[in-house]
């Protein structure tokens, strides 16, 4: 898995676009997935995960496959294009207000687990929401998620129990309760 | 070991209701031509120059790399039949200005001078006056 990833990037590092087709096809999902929980935006979140591809292409040979695997180097890459976004869209507050305003809304579809949850989700910092997502849902350990966003280990850990306190409580809803009384 | 089932769970139920966006279905071929842009948008497109005079005849279909011969091409009788017309009707319009500026006549008995029109005599005089003053 880890070796066709190193020896696709080694042949998009001498421009084989059948070798980034491939790429795409295994990762493109997942980074677009990373960057929309941070961004909570989809087509911003298209956009990055292009952008990541863009730079996969130019940073290629650049890419070292004894320090790490591809797939965590273009989610940190990810990460870092995600917040620089949203840093970016900062001035135009509007904008990426009535974006997120868009998406709190509770989808009909969903449940009121999931609705819940993004309800918690759209009150946390994007760097918060970033350290969640790359801890739980992308298996970074605490140092690589610490390495990722700039930090030391324990300003992550601080962020991720007051993130997954806040997302029990919105996905164990009853237990709340139950604690409460 | 209860942690990691904490987490173990927690990570599950996040990840089910932590719900995105479906992905558009073009987002991937948008990406493959910004990350590396082929040579040409159709595969034999845009290599060789077109055979028409005109940007964009030739190419419809994807016909531009067949073995026709762009002299007898259909599309190019075309062309040439629309630059001949051009010719034409652009000459026609020559004739008519040219006829409508036509210069003063000049009248050499009372029977001509009466087959003027009234804008043709005012030139007439106009023109014989001018001429005798600057004399």
């Amino acid at each position: 898995m880890q070796q066709l990833d190193d020896r696709l990037a080694e042949q998009v590092a001498v421009g084989d676009r059948a070798a980034l087709a491939q790429l795409v096809d295994r990762h493109h999902a997942q980074i677009y997935r990373h960057a929309c929980r941070i961004v909570r935006d989809a087509p911003l979140a298209e956009d990055i995960a292009q952008d990541v591809f863009v730079k996969l292409c130019s940073g290629a040979a650049r890419f070292d496959a004894e320090r790490g695997a591809l797939l965590p180097w273009l989610l940190r890459i990810t990460t870092n294009a995600a917040l620089d976004a949203k840093r970016a869209l900062k001035p135009v507050s509007d904008l990426s207000e009535a974006n997120e305003l868009a998406d709190q809304r509770p989808d009909p579809h969903a449940t009121a687990e999931s609705n819940a949850v993004h309800a918690v989700i759209a009150q946390l910092p994007p760097r918060q929401r970033a350290a969640i997502a790359l801890f739980y849902l992308e298996g970074f350990s605490m140092t690589e998620v610490a390495d990722t966003l700039g930090t030391n280990s324990k300003a992550i850990e601080g962020l991720l129990s007051r993130g997954k306190t806040a997302l029990q409580a919105a996905l164990n809803p009853d237990a709340q309760k139950g604690y409460a009384a | 070991m209860t942690n990691n089932n904490d987490d173990t769970e927690f990570t599950h139920k996040l990840a089910n209701s932590w719900t995105v966006p479906e992905i558009s279905t073009d987002a991937k071929s948008r990406l493959l031509n910004a990350a590396l842009p082929s040579p040409s948008p159709l595969k034999g497109e845009g290599t060789t120059p077109s055979p028409s005079p005109f940007k964009g005849e030739g190419r419809a279909e994807g016909k531009s790399e067949g073995k026709h011969n762009p002299k007898t091409h259909p599309k190019n009788n075309n062309a040439r039949w629309y630059i001949a017309s051009s010719a034409l009707a652009a000459g026609l319009a020559l004739m008519v200005f040219i006829s409508s500026t036509k210069p003063v006549q000049n009248p050499s008995t009372p029977t001509e001078m009466a087959q003027l029109s009234d804008d043709e005599l005012l030139n007439y005089v106009f023109a014989t006056t001018t001429l005798e003053e600057n004399n």
